[in-house]
């Protein structure tokens, strides 16, 4: 049996990456569950949000639809 | 020159004349011919210059699209210099000139002037405010008639006036009298918006053929309602598209290729069965990139396409049309959620640059493509979920697997939109049984009694474990229930602000049964400041000592109707504003309704002031009020210290002191007090 979920946001990174991610809280605030060492499943309302953060901390995410 | 253009209509005026241009581009050759680019093409034109007519800037408007339309056309190669003439003057002009006042007409002509080889022509055969010239194809109609639109081209709808159809001898007076040039009383843009929507409906029905769930989950977000100008229309336009890119009527690679061309008819060719001509890009060296990150886009005209293209990485330096921009990390992210990747405005850059890129300029490109490398989010990806990793082997292993599906885990596959159909039906047909949760996920938790969550036989999504970890209480043990974590939601919204309640609320209501609870709201509200006046109103409560005398009263009618709630066997709340009747009611009865309150507690007593100004002031306040007041009396060591009861009369000062005349109750002489020797006073209550 597999299970299909439709139009879900994902954060994909090395796993040093989220755990800096973590450790300097930019990621606390977002709902977000962890689907393995390299990726973060995300609520998709709170995405851009998250881009702001991820720009005034340096750094650069990659942002690919669909 | 100088405009004052908003930026979003601006980007709609843009996003609209490329949609034209486009549409020019693919016309036949045989429409160019005699400078006559089509009259349909020009009422369009006409239509998307007039978009702003309320706001009072179609005069840069004008000057902006003409800017653009000669620029790209002239780039696209599709006009050369001689035709310039013809093609700026006599169609936009007669058709643009139509039913404008007379001071209108003339500032265009003033801002067309500055368009350099498309207008000069016009101004030197012209002698403003004489009679408007029309150049040789207005007056003069073009070779033969226009041909045919291939099918699916641009629509066959009304066309706006046109110099054919004008009376004669109406043109020669234009200036002079602007009330002859209303041939026709069909609104411009009225007219473009239409055009645009009946493009848009043939559209649709190419798309139909693709999928007819598609069309029909676009077709509301692309036509809107009637009332919608042109800009929204545009604007709903690009949102449409956007819809369709994630219904995968439209791949990405096309999407990221071609861009707002996808908005013309020949857009629609490509997603029927015909093909589409191949891009032409602009010529190199156009774009000067600077150490300094600054790009100057060295284009007369404007190029459109480039300008677009630029503008959605970078910040412009002035008001539009500037052509001078700034590219930093920020403008970049912008693009970047936009769909830009940096593959493409690293080829943008060298592919306009006549140098090759500063060196530092390439460094922070590569630098910022490894950052992206290292943190990139997908959205609008399918996630298809394995029970077991065997099972994600074998579909590895299928055959049908489309390139670009790819394992994110031992039990996750990453679809991309574009392959999720085809994906899904491979599955389908090797029997793998498919629980699609869909783009939405049912409720999955309830809030019970105290808070209790609850989560619901069916949910099983992968959101249950996050809500839990995050919103509930953890138990000491298995049995105990899991209840609303309200400290740790009030704490995120301090540190989150209103945003942060928000998504709250959005969470609750995605994933909870009945939305946001009552006792969550008020929590978030309080963290907010939202909560506004809370008090506890006072309400009379009728008491009785025995149970069967609170029977009787409640069967008394204006008692009765006075009732909000029985509190208990001898006690009931009820509402205070007919207290008065009440009263009187049982006073009828009766009944005193103070016997039944319990005695009000002995008032405090007024406090004693001891202060020379205060004695001074509340003594003199006693005698303008005859009010009676204890005062401590202390003559020092000849007597001991009294307080004593008086009435005062009146202060009076003799040699710098003060004394108090005063009487004590049952006497009738008036007694002298100095008031050095008055250490307190007190009101004594009515």
């Amino acid at each position: 049996m597999i299970k299909v979920h439709r139009q879900v946001t994902l954060l994909e990174a090395k796993p040093e990456v989220l755990r800096e991610l973590e450790a300097r809280g930019l990621l606390a605030a977002l709902p977000n569950v962890t689907l393995g060492e390299r990726l973060r499943l995300l609520d998709d309302a709170g995405v851009d949000l998250l881009l702001e953060r991820l720009l005034e901390g340096g750094f650069f995410p990659g942002v690919r639809r669909g | 020159m100088t405009l004052a253009l908003p930026r979003p209509l601006l980007h709609d005026l843009q996003r609209l004349l490329l949609a034209l241009l486009d549409e020019v581009r693919h016309q036949p050759p045989r429409l160019l011919r005699g400078g006559a680019l089509g009259r349909r093409t020009m009422d369009r034109l006409q239509g998307a210059l007039g978009l702003g007519r309320e706001q009072g800037w179609e005069p840069a408007a004008a000057e902006l699209g003409t800017r653009y339309l000669v620029g790209l056309a002239r780039t696209a190669g599709l006009i050369e210099e001689r035709d310039l003439r013809l093609l700026v003057v006599p169609p936009v002009a007669t058709a643009f000139f139509h039913g404008q006042p007379a001071d209108r007409v003339r500032s265009l002509l003033l801002a067309w002037q500055r368009l350099g080889p498309a207008g000069i022509p016009v101004l030197e055969r012209a002698s403003l405010p004489s009679p408007l010239p029309l150049g040789r194809a207005a007056d003069q109609p073009p070779e033969g008639e226009e041909p045919p639109l291939p099918e699916g081209g641009p629509d066959q709808g009304p066309p706006g006036p046109h110099p054919e159809q004008l009376p004669a001898g109406t043109r020669q007076a234009s200036l002079a009298a602007p009330d002859a040039w209303h041939p026709s009383t069909i609104d411009p843009e009225t007219t473009a918006l239409l055009a645009l929507k009946r493009r848009l409906i043939r559209m649709l029905a190419r798309l139909h053929r693709s999928g007819p769930t598609a069309a029909a989950t676009a077709r509301p977000l692309l036509l809107g309602s009637a009332e919608r100008s042109l800009p929204q229309a545009a604007t709903l336009l690009m949102q449409g598209l956007r819809e369709l890119l994630e219904l995968g009527v439209l791949d990405e690679t096309t999407w990221d290729r071609e861009g707002v061309i996808q908005l013309t008819s020949a857009g629609v060719f490509a997603l029927g069965a015909g093909g589409r001509p191949p891009f032409t890009p602009p010529p190199r060296g156009r774009v000067l990139v600077q150490p300094s990150f600054n790009l100057v886009v060295l284009s007369n005209e404007g190029d459109l396409r480039l300008l677009y293209e630029i503008g959605r990485v970078a910040t412009a330096d002035g008001p539009p049309p500037s052509y001078s921009y700034r590219l930093n990390a920020r403008t970049v992210a912008r693009g970047v959620r936009e769909g830009v990747t940096l593959e493409s405005l690293e080829e943008l850059l060298t592919s306009h640059c006549p140098h090759p890129l500063p060196q530092n300029v390439a460094h922070t490109l590569a630098d910022w493509r490894q950052a992206q490398e290292r943190l990139c989010i997908h959205r609008d990806v399918t996630l298809v979920e394995f029970d077991t990793p065997a099972e994600l082997d074998e579909v590895l292993g299928l055959a049908q697997v489309t390139p670009g599906v790819r394992p994110l885990g031992p039990t996750l596959l990453l679809v991309p939109q574009r392959s999720r159909s085809e994906v899904i039906g491979t599955l389908g047909t090797n029997d793998f049984i498919d629980l699609d949760y869909g783009a939405r996920l049912p409720p999955s938790l309830e809030v019970g009694p105290e808070l209790e969550l609850q989560p619901l036989p069916a949910a099983c999504n992968l959101w249950v474990p996050y809500l839990l970890q995050h919103y509930a209480t953890t138990p000491p043990d298995l049995v105990r229930p899991r209840r609303l974590d309200l400290p740790r939601l009030t704490a995120e919204v301090q540190a989150g602000g209103e945003a942060a309640a928000e998504r709250i609320r959005n969470v609750f209501d995605l994933f909870f049964v009945g939305g946001t609870p009552p006792e969550v709201e008020l929590a978030l509200r309080s963290v907010t400041g939202r909560v506004g006046k809370i008090q506890l109103a006072t309400a009379p409560v009728l008491a009785t000592e025995e149970e069967d005398t609170l029977d009787v009263l409640l069967r008394v009618p204006v008692v009765a109707e006075s009732l909000v709630r029985r509190l208990g066997p001898t006690a009931a709340l009820l509402r205070p504003d007919p207290s008065a009747t009440l009263r009187a009611q049982l006073h009828d009865l009766g009944l005193t309704l103070d016997d039944l309150l319990p005695q009000a507690p002995e008032p405090l007593p007024e406090p004693t002031v001891h202060e020379p100004a205060a004695i001074l002031l509340l003594l003199r306040e006693a005698a303008a009020q005859q009010a009676e007041v204890v005062i401590t009396y202390d003559p020092g060591a000849r007597r001991p210290l009294e307080e004593v009861r008086v009435r005062p009369r009146e202060v009076t000062t003799r040699r710098g002191r003060h004394y108090l005349h005063a009487q004590q109750p049952g006497q009738t002489e008036e007694r002298v007090f100095s008031m050095t020797y008055v250490a307190g006073v007190r009101r004594l209550r009515r």
